[in-house]
């Protein structure tokens, strides 16, 4: 069990190395890191991105143990609070993002992410067991999976978008960036990022001890509160180390989070700490108020040997990052196949199927064309992570609510909450837009 | 002579997908329909929207001869890399994972300029080797065979 | 996903699904068994089957390897079990009903049914119960919860449409004049979730998902919808025995191999697994769990299927189909 918990938390941090120098997020949990932090490279700071998100994973990821080791059980209770309404109001809270993430045309951005609620939609619907849009193929009963979606979207594209600049086939001066720059961020840099650091901690402890929602949401609200709360939102995107910290710490904080109601309730907290449940099960553990009780000893075990992991994890990845970052240095006639081929044995170790492997290839092709029209590819995964849960959370309140939907959600405290974070991502650019146009003429 | 700017072709296009999509959920149950037509309806909007400022952009570009839409010798390279890996992906179902994958990294290799053939074998053997050490060894994932591995 | 599909990967190493060196039979099986699950690593089928495969793995003397193809409602790897070669070496877990709704509801176009299965050895069968939130006030018994809810609308939680506990939930409505509701969720963690936040009213699930948290107070379980009480809960009533005969329902899983498989290799496997299945070990752990292994081969077995598909035939004008 222990064994699993680190895997789990390194696997999270792993995913994020390759989107920070290849621009191949490994998890969905590290899409959003793949925005910022491969903009960085790009810049030439890789080595910086490489370490603020190692120490912001290490923060996060300690920050959510401590919470699991101190407050499980009220963070527990306050797990059991969310249902339905209030997952269809973090996903709506999470898709406000995407307005913003449209560099240029705002509808163009709002199209993408319509069309990745669409590619959401696709299988065998939750509530009627309808299949929808699925054209009789059974793969596509279970939806379009979303880590060959991302692979095709992210990576292939930026091969293919790389590869235009190669004219004939005898350029193989490196377009590699240079490496320059310091593995810590500077003082400065700190004083700015402590703020969203502990934000996006409490965000992701938060949302991890969810059952509905994981570390692939957390990263995407930590990222859009760090953005509202910039004093620079217009740099994000472009190679901000506040985005970078953001989704850093979040999807590391997840995994803390996480673990706190399958301990406490048995229930999983996320996809991946319901394998977890099946390994305490096949070591006839049973989770619950005994398991803190009963089995203390085996409970703490795990929660230490998750810091543990934690640390080292820290640790590794500092020793290492100066050797790794040297990945973005590798000519791209090289370091092309190898993404090639890795994406397919990615996408198809999923679900051990090929088909994964042609909607990864779809995905690359799509991908590239909207990179080439303007269209931010990141909407359509952002839609796509959450999307079901917007449309499962709203239509299951709609039988919850018993006719009465209005009264139902603004009888939940939670929900209220939510709907005035909401309400205040909405307002809150056109006000400090206001306030800008206001000092303008004061002058 | 009028260009189009790709605006207008993207709009259109999505304009031309929302619709088929539309009368797909038009034939489903109404409950599962409703946020698809939903979402497919406002794509329908901004389709429009996405070909009127494309329109807007051409007679722009007429006024200020500003040269867009992509070239073809701009996208060849990629087309090419992409053909490639549709082909690398049917060649995975005839001939097996690790024969496939050498195969359409050795073309990688050499079409994007790699002249050296020390390199190529170097990088041959590193990533099969990784990748047998990890999925095949450690994880016990079944990678598809075929005729030669 | 690919931290599950690692974790999973790691957990069978970490729980040491040991290989069997090979005794030197002389033919079948020679090579190891691929063992496709339906549903996704950790659930559980996936767990049950971790569980009892070490034993059958001696048994044969090769070893089985579990392939997770979730999706679908377990259709994604009942296509790819039906269209692997019969040779022996692809098995499959069969979970009811939702193999039985998923080729007769009309609108999959799935021209399939039990025949297309050569049908192994039946493992778990996992009864319905029907369970409230531990501070529910309304209704306290069975008895009350009926009264209530031929009165009033009740959201139920199921683990999806088509599946057992929606279908003893029509049941329910159908013979009793319930209101019942279904609020369907994408499974057990969720499902769990929403009762015991009091989200929904009543919860519609099976013994094996909640025995342990009735046993420690997170939920109270009202009646379990079988013919005999539930050892694992033997504090509970069954539907039966207050008055209400008409509903039973459960959920049970064996092993199948694609049609045309040899009969002498069937009858290998069958006596390999259900050696396997009275293994003491696995026995003991599956107790823990609370899921009853429930051995069936051949007639048993098939009889056991075909009354359940009568009685989701019955249910077709219920279902919408």
């Amino acid at each position: 069990m222990v064994l699993l918990s680190a895997i789990y938390a390194s696997a999270v941090y792993g995913g994020s190395i390759t989107a920070i120098l290849i621009h191949t997020p490994g998890t969905p949990a590290s899409a959003a890191t793949a925005l910022d932090g491969y903009q960085m490279t790009l810049r030439g700071e890789g080595l910086k991105a490489l370490g603020t998100s190692t120490l912001c994973s290490v923060i996060g990821g300690v920050v959510s143990v401590v919470a699991l080791l101190l407050l499980a059980p009220p963070l527990a209770q306050i797990s059991l609070r969310f249902s339905a309404p209030e997952y269809f109001l973090i996903a709506i809270f999470g898709l406000t993002i995407i307005g913003s993430l449209s560099s240029g045309a705002m509808i163009k951005g709002l199209s993408a992410g319509l069309l990745g609620l669409l590619i959401s939609l696709v299988g065998v619907d939750v509530m009627t067991a309808y299949p929808r849009f699925t054209f009789g193929v059974a793969e596509l009963e279970n939806g379009i999976s979303l880590i060959p979606a991302m692979i095709g979207l992210f990576s292939i594209s930026q091969v293919m978008i790389q590869a235009e600049k190669l004219h004939g086939a005898n350029n193989l001066a490196s377009q590699a960036p240079k490496l320059t720059g310091n593995l810590f961020p500077s003082r400065e840099e700190w004083r700015k990022l402590r703020r969203t650091i502990s934000r996006s901690s409490i965000i992701g402890v938060l949302v991890g001890a969810l059952p509905g929602a994981g570390g692939d949401v957390a990263s995407w609200v930590a990222y859009n509160e760090a953005k509202r709360n910039a004093k620079n939102p217009d740099r994000f995107g472009k190679g901000d180390i506040e985005g970078l910290a953001a989704a850093e710490t979040a999807n590391n904080a997840v995994t803390g989070g996480a673990m706190i109601p399958l301990l406490t309730l048995g229930i999983p907290g996320s996809a991946a700490t319901a394998v977890m449940l099946g390994g305490l099960y096949i070591h006839g553990l049973q989770p619950g108020h005994e398991l803190f009780t009963a089995n203390a000893h085996i409970v703490y075990a795990i929660i230490v040997g998750l810091l543990l992991a934690n640390i080292l994890m820290g640790i590794v990845g500092l020793a290492l990052a100066r050797y790794v970052v040297k990945v973005a240095s590798v000519p791209f006639a090289i370091l092309a196949p190898i993404i090639v081929v890795l994406s397919v044995v990615g996408s198809y170790t999923i679900n051990n199927s090929m088909f994964d492997v042609y909607i990864m290839a779809a995905f690359g092709l799509l991908g590239y064309m909207m990179r080439k029209t303007d269209f931010p590819t990141a909407a359509i995964v952002l839609a796509m992570i959450l999307g079901a849960m917007a449309e499962i959370g709203f239509r299951q309140s709609l039988v919850m609510s018993k006719g009465n939907m209005l009264g139902y959600y603004f009888d939940r405290p939670f929900s209220l909450l939510i709907m005035g974070l909401i309400l205040l991502a909405l307002v809150s650019p056109l006000f400090v837009r206001w306030k800008r146009q206001k000092s303008q003429h004061a002058l | 002579m009028k260009t189009l700017h790709s605006d207008v072709l993207i709009g259109l296009a999505m304009l031309i997908f929302s619709i088929i999509f539309l009368t797909l959920s038009a034939q489903m149950p109404s409950d599962p329909a409703l946020f698809p037509k939903l979402i497919l309806t406002i794509l329908i909007i901004f389709s429009f929207l996405i070909t009127w400022s494309g329109v807007s952009k051409t007679w722009a570009a007429e006024k200020k001869e500003v040269k867009q839409t992509p070239v073809f010798k701009h996208i060849r390279v990629p087309l090419v890399t992409f053909i490639a890996l549709c082909l690398y992906i049917a060649l995975i179902n005839i001939l097996g994972f690790f024969a496939a994958s050498s195969i359409v990294a050795i073309f990688f290799m050499i079409y994007f300029g790699v002249r050296s053939y020390v390199q190529v074998i170097l990088v041959l053997l590193i990533m099969n080797t990784f990748i047998y050490l990890l999925f095949v060894w450690q994880l016990r994932i079944a990678l598809p065979t075929g005729l030669l591995l | 996903m690919k931290t599950i599909k690692a974790i999973s990967i790691f957990s069978c190493l970490a729980f040491n699904i040991t290989f069997a060196v090979s005794s030197g039979a002389d033919s079948y099986p020679e090579r190891p068994i691929s063992t496709i699950i339906s549903f996704g690593a950790g659930g559980n089928t996936d767990v049950g089957a971790r569980i009892l495969f070490p034993a059958v793995d001696r048994e044969l003397g090769v070893p089985l390897n579990i392939i997770n193809r979730p999706g679908g409602g377990g259709w994604v790897g009942w296509a790819q079990l039906l269209n692997s070669s019969n040779d022996g070496y692809t098995l499959g877990y069969i979970n009811t009903p939702n193999l039985i709704t998923g080729y007769l509801d009309p609108q999959y176009h799935r021209d399939i049914d039990l025949n297309d299965f050569e049908l192994i050895a039946n493992h778990v069968t996992d009864y319905g119960v029907i369970s409230i939130n531990k501070d529910e006030t309304r209704f306290n018994t069975i008895d009350e919860l009926i009264t209530y809810a031929q009165s009033n609308i009740l959201t139920a939680s199921t683990t999806g449409a088509n599946g057992d506990d929606h279908i003893a939930m029509l049941k329910m409505n159908h013979h009793y004049n319930t209101q019942f509701v279904p609020v369907h969720t994408t499974g057990t963690a969720e499902q769990r979730a929403a009762i015991q936040g009091g989200h929904v009213d009543v919860n519609f699930s099976n013994v094996g998902d909640t025995n342990i948290a009735h046993r420690n107070g997170d939920l109270k379980i009202l009646a379990v919808m079988a013919p005999e009480r539930s050892g694992f809960i033997p504090d509970v009533p069954t539907l039966e025995e207050l008055g209400y005969s008409d509903v039973i329902s459960w959920s049970a899983r064996g092993i199948a191999a694609p049609k045309g498989t040899d009969p002498a290799l069937l009858e290998q496997l069958q006596e390999a697994f259900v050696d396997g299945m009275q293994d003491p070990e696995h026995l003991a752990k599956m107790e823990e769990l609370g899921l009853l292994v429930d051995i069936r081969t051949g007639d048993s077995y098939r009889e056991m299927l075909e009354e359940e598909e009568q009685g989701v035939r019955a249910l077709e004008n219920l279902l919408g189909w």
